[in-house]
């Protein structure tokens, strides 16, 4: 790489990539009924599983010093501490650890990002398209999760909200109720959609931009 | 243990120490309150700060500060909070076109399978 023009080339197909999540469409596509969709996403450690422990990690040989943690990014929580838009979120409400996991380690950062996670009744109305929505990953905002430990016995799926994020003090995260963590297939899901929304552009936003670099450098060359 | 309920805390002492037992949602509550001590302090400066004013400058303005300031304090809607979250919403289009599943039709919480996540 000699400019900052073959920079931009190179991570042209990188930096704004939407293929991460076109990949968990096409696997939702290709399951074909809703039925055979629940079947594969509800089972036990498909998309979540129970919290990790640093002793089970420990026992794989993660011993170094930093392998140490107490929650993961995607570790799924509950915590009043939390704050959406101002206000604090009370009544046992669940979220989704955003921030990455090298900087949940104690000490390291002061505030932690979380993500709301909804639960979708099927006293709600809408009820059956929500959950087909979810299920074939159709939102770019919005995950799918199976119903969790805790939730009411009407809670037909949860959903990862991406719109909007809330805050938390780390010391205070710390002391949240870990419900579970997310499977590595999970993991990489919730992944997808976190760089979607963070990094997600059109491709009339591209051409946009480069036209205008294109007319500068041509009225600096004139 | 499980005879602790809601709302009560159990009381566990050994020779040296005492300890309180209490139960996670109990605990989160807890938690919870005292995240609003940093907003409470921004509180608490302002009226500081206005009794100081008044402490100074003893007249009718700077004390109807000092009032005003201590009433919000002690006013809810200066921590505001809100119960839960909102519901996920789609919109009246995403509700036609999703809604004719079949697989889906008058689908009960009871028949989606759970994962079986232990704790």
């Amino acid at each position: 790489l000699n400019t900052l023009s073959d920079l931009e080339k190179r991570l042209r197909s990188l930096s704004h990539n939407e293929s991460a999540i076109e990949a968990v469409r096409e696997f939702s596509q290709e399951l074909r009924r809703s039925k055979d969709r629940i079947v594969v996403f509800n089972a036990t450690g498909a998309l979540v599983r129970e919290p990790i422990s640093c002793d089970e990690t420990r026992s794989l040989g993660f011993t170094e010093t930093d392998d140490h943690f107490q929650l993961l990014q995607g570790d799924i929580i509950t915590t009043e501490a939390a704050f959406f838009l101002g206000e604090r979120v009370c009544g046992s409400p669940k979220y989704a650890v955003l921030t990455s996991s090298c900087d949940l380690v104690p000490g390291r950062r002061e505030n932690a990002v979380l993500l709301r996670i909804k639960p979708i009744l099927e006293t709600e109305e809408n009820c059956a398209a929500k959950l087909n929505v979810l299920l074939q990953f159709k939102r770019t905002n919005a995950m799918y999760l199976p119903p969790l430990p805790g939730d009411s016995e009407l809670v037909v799926c949860n959903e990862i909200d991406f719109d909007g994020v809330c805050q938390i003090k780390s010391s205070d995260l710390m002391l949240a109720n870990r419900i579970a963590s997310l499977s590595l297939v999970g993991w990489r899901v919730f992944a997808s959609f976190a760089r979607m929304v963070i990094a997600r552009a059109n491709e009339r936003e591209s051409e946009m931009r480069m036209a205008i670099e294109d007319r500068t450098e041509a009225g600096e060359a004139a | 243990l499980e005879g602790i309920g809601l709302g009560s805390v159990g009381t566990i002492q050994i020779k040296s120490n005492k300890f309180r037992v209490l139960r996670d949602a109990d605990f989160q509550k807890l938690v919870g309150l005292a995240s609003e001590v940093h907003r409470l302090k921004m509180g608490v400066t302002i009226v500081i700060q206005a009794a100081r004013v008044v402490a100074k400058h003893r007249d009718n303005d700077a004390i109807e500060l000092l009032c005003r300031s201590a009433s919000m304090l002690s006013e809810s809607s200066l921590l505001p909070e809100r119960e839960g979250h909102d519901s996920f919403r789609i919109t009246p289009e995403e509700a036609l076109a999703y809604s004719g599943d079949d697989d889906l039709k008058g689908i009960r919480a009871a028949d989606i399978p759970r994962p079986n996540i232990a704790r």
